[in-house]
């Protein structure tokens, strides 16, 4: 079971955001592209740190902790799946903070209030 | 180069980034709000995967300094994590492509928005 634990910590990230994603679903799903390509941006740059910092030696993961699924370039699966997982997670907060930080704005089309 | 120095430079590249080509969240107060939440999260989480040693990491590519378990180089790493995440975000909604008014440069989505989250 204890393999599991880096998956069971990004599945807690999820657990905490999951409400906000149903709560925004459309605005934060409603355009794929744009979610795609923003995940994919930070994907892409923090991964080509990880792989770096992996073959620099900088850290490593227990083996013990993880599933022992290795990506290309000795990349644990986990960690591809945290630069999808934690991005995701700081979308939906900074929506949920831009929606709730202004009353009732609710629907679209709405016209504006001040 | 060191996880530190590496940290510093990212830290540095984002705001540049944010500043010149990116959306500019680094000005709104949304950001700054989002990312304490998620700075909590970070200490909680990251602090789970270092406190449990899921990740170790050489002595010699970090200062040694820890918060709640994690290499303070890590809080730089999510900091730097969080502001291009959001930048991108902000700034592909801004394309020609994407339909968005030109003057709301660090607003919400017009059909939506009401108010700039950068308004004190």
């Amino acid at each position: 079971m204890s393999h599991l634990a880096y998956l069971a910590i990004l599945a807690f990230c999820l657990v905490c955001t999951a409400p906000l994603a149903v709560l925004l679903g459309h605005r934060v799903f409603g355009d794929l592209r744009r979610l795609g390509l923003c995940l994919l941006t930070t994907f892409a740059v923090f991964t080509g740190w990880d792989l770096y910092a992996i073959h620099a030696g900088h850290w490593s993961y227990d083996p013990s902790r993880t599933t022992g699924v290795l990506l290309p370039g000795r990349l644990p699966l986990e960690e591809a799946l945290f630069f999808v997982v934690v991005p995701l997670c700081v979308v939906l907060t900074f929506e949920a903070v831009n929606r709730l930080s202004r009353p009732r704005s609710g629907r679209p089309r709405e016209p504006q209030r001040r | 180069m060191s996880y530190t120095a590496l940290t510093g430079l990212a830290i540095a590249a984002v705001v540049v980034l944010d500043t010149v080509v990116g959306g500019r969240v680094l000005r709104t107060r949304a950001c700054w709000l989002s990312y304490a939440i998620i700075l909590g999260f970070q200490l909680l989480v990251n602090g789970a995967l270092t406190g449990f040693d899921i990740v170790r990491y050489d002595a010699a590519a970090i200062t040694g300094v820890r918060v709640a378990y994690q290499p303070i180089e890590d809080i730089g790493f999510g900091f730097a994590m969080t502001v291009l995440t959001l930048t991108t975000w902000t700034r592909l909604r801004q394309l020609p492509s994407w339909k968005q008014c030109p003057n709301q440069a660090v607003s919400d989505k017009p059909a939506i928005a009401t108010e700039r989250p950068a308004s004190p």
